[in-house]
């Protein structure tokens, strides 16, 4: 500012000399100015890899490795793997590596495994390998700029294999390019629609038709179950039970049984087939102890629950539905990806791909305490998912993607009986704070991610954390 | 600050000016007469102009001193073969107490690469001689680079854009 100052001064200066000049003489027109520039600058990443190996034999070139097959002086099968191949990201983008790979030298098609047969009319014997079930060059694989994935390490895995040799092998000789082909990182076609919830229909007057049995632990012996007209209670257990209920005996064995799509209960000589609700039921053979009054221990489901769904919506679109407090259930036409029966929930986790009606979906689920959904656009299908229940803090299991080309989002959903709308993981976009409920939570990547770790969260909740994929289309 | 010391100036010439017609008289004789005398000052202030970058869009910073001000915009990397744009906006404020106008020039592109994915101004016009009254803010410039979909011959390419910015009172 002192510069600037000095500056004005000496320009007013001039500007009063040609004032005077101007009365003077010819005239002179002076005039304060000011200025300057604006400058954007943007820069283009590149792409480049390079394939190495540390095996004498092996014969680099570029993105490719070469491997030639060794002299074989028996006919019997054996195995040649070289020490190692590498492939290292040199640019300064991160790539996905695609391999492909090439057979070479002078045995024919059909001398190759898969190829056919033989001019004796063998199967093709001579094979090659790619790699370890777990770490297999057929998988895509994304690279950080600097970074590099090796196979084969230690001779396990890459270079040849073959069976039985006929005399048709005879003088040949064999050898197999192995190619990286790196490109550019896919980008996620994903976005996130919007979020809506709703709470859990309650009532005393529930409908044994299509409660479905609860899995996980404990996987049985708390519900009956109706299904084509058959009924048995879950995992065909009768149980002791203790009811609150005072016209009902403490203990005894219920046998449930359906026509027409009516369960009748039937317990220690009554029955009835009117809706009923049991109340303070315990299970006395579970190690996992009583069940929650009021949200495990309904028997029938009550009336349905209105799914609703954010506006924006579009036909194509991946809905995802939690549900907590229900633990049986999915909403209709929904697909059931985790059934949680944990001490934590119990919780729901279930998806469907929106199509034209579907903003009047319902829950047909038993006596819980809310449902939220969340819906994205661009998903071709689910991922890998986990679950992780307890802990101190809302936690997202880690997972192995099933897409890892960087182009998957990954959806951290949280069921718990404390609030966790807010759920808050550290660069994860959370999408569930605007809901009317607090015990569904959920936060995305908001991005495409090759991988995901896990996370834990910064928000106190012990419930039923889950973590999905979300493939791109 | 400023204008104090332009009125220190101001004043000078003033006096100077009415010493010498003192002299005048002085020369064309001396009479002897009761006189009185006073004198008149006259003090002119002049304001001050200027301008600034405010308003700013993200990956933006300002900085630099009058006449060479400055604001560079460093865009993320790009890391997707994909067609877009990198739009950035500023606005022009008159710092002084003196209105004037300002032009944006066109932008100046350099780093091009031939045979390459070209990258194209957003504001190829520039911005015409446009008023801006004292202490005002100027509409947002909005200028930048677009790009269709970028191929190999892109890769490591450093692009920039320049726009100059001329006020005056």
């Amino acid at each position: 500012m002192r510069i600037f100052r000095s500056l004005k001064t000496a320009a007013v200066l001039l500007s009063v000399g040609g004032l005077g000049f101007g009365l003077i003489g010819s005239g002179v027109r002076a005039a304060m100015t000011d200025g300057g520039s604006a400058t954007e600058n943007i820069a283009v990443g590149s792409l480049h890899c390079a394939v190495t190996s540390t095996d004498p034999s092996a014969v680099v070139t570029g993105n490719s490795v070469t491997l030639t097959s060794p002299p074989i002086l028996s006919s019997s099968a054996g195995y040649r793997y070289v020490s190692d191949v590498t492939v290292t990201n040199t640019g300064t983008l991160p790539e996905t590596v695609h391999w492909t790979f090439t057979e070479g030298g002078t045995l024919t098609p059909g001398q190759w495994s898969g190829g056919g047969v033989d001019a004796l009319g063998n199967p093709g014997t001579m094979g090659y390998t790619t790699g370890t079930v777990s770490l297999n060059m057929t998988t895509d694989i994304v690279l950080p700029a600097g970074g590099h994935q090796t196979y084969g390490a230690g001779g396990n895995g890459i270079g040849f294999i073959w069976g039985p040799l006929d005399n048709t092998y005879l003088g040949q000789t064999a050898s197999i390019t192995y190619t990286a082909n790196c490109g550019e990182q896919p980008a996620s076609q994903i976005s996130f629609v919007g979020a809506a919830d709703a709470a859990i229909a309650g009532g005393t007057a529930p409908k044994a038709s299509s409660v479905a049995c609860p899995t996980g632990s404990p996987a049985a012996g708390y519900y009956p179950w109706v299904s084509s007209n058959t009924a048995q209670w879950c995992g065909n257990n009768t149980f002791p039970v203790s009811a609150s209920l005072a016209s009902w005996p403490a203990t005894g064995s219920f046998t449930v049984t359906a026509s027409g799509g009516v369960a009748t209960v039937t317990y220690t000589g009554r029955t009835t087939t009117a809706p009923y609700e049991f109340t303070g039921l315990t299970n006395t053979s579970s190690a996992t102890g009583s069940v929650a009054p009021g949200s495990n221990n309904v028997v029938g489901v009550l009336a349905p629950t209105a799914l609703p769904l954010p506006s924006g919506w579009q036909v194509g679109d991946m809905a995802i539905a939690v549900d907590y407090g229900s633990g049986r259930g999915n909403p209709a036409g929904f697909t059931g990806l985790w059934n949680t029966f944990s001490i934590y929930g119990p919780s729901d986790l279930s998806w469907k791909v929106l199509a034209t009606g579907d903003n009047t979906i319902t829950m047909p689920a038993g006596k819980g305490t809310a449902i939220a959904v969340f819906v994205y656009h661009g998903v071709a299908a689910i991922g890998a998912s986990g679950w992780a229940g307890g802990g101190t803090y809302a936690t997202s299991p880690a997972l192995t993607l099933a897409k890892p080309d960087g182009s998957s989002w990954v959806v951290s959903l949280d069921a718990a009986s404390a609030s966790v709308s807010g759920v808050n993981y550290a660069g994860l976009s959370n999408r569930s704070s605007g809901l009317a409920g607090t015990h569904v939570g959920a936060a995305d990547t908001n991005k495409g991610v090759a991988t995901w770790p896990g996370e834990v969260s910064t928000t106190p909740a012990s419930g039923d954390n889950y973590a999905v994929e979300l493939e791109s289309k | 600050m400023s204008i104090r010391s332009h009125l220190g100036i101001k004043a000078a010439t003033v006096l100077l000016a009415v010493g010498g017609l003192g002299f005048g008289m002085m020369g064309t004789g001396v009479h002897a007469a009761f006189t009185d005398a006073g004198h008149a000052t006259e003090s002119v202030s002049v304001g001050t102009f200027g301008i600034q970058f405010v308003n700013l869009s993200s990956n933006c910073t300002a900085d630099g001193g009058s006449g060479a001000w400055t604001v560079t915009c460093n865009i993320p990397m790009l890391t997707s073969s994909a067609a877009g744009s990198a739009p950035i906006s500023f606005s022009i404020k008159d710092t002084g107490t003196i209105g004037g106008s300002y032009t944006v020039s066109p932008g100046v592109i350099s780093g091009q690469v031939t045979g390459a994915t070209q990258f194209v101004d957003l504001l190829p016009s520039g911005v015409a001689s446009t008023p801006l009254a004292a202490g005002a803010t100027s509409a947002p410039v909005n200028a930048g680079l677009s790009w269709g979909a970028l191929v190999n011959g892109n890769e490591g390419q450093n692009v920039s854009v320049v726009y100059t910015i001329n006020a005056t009172a």
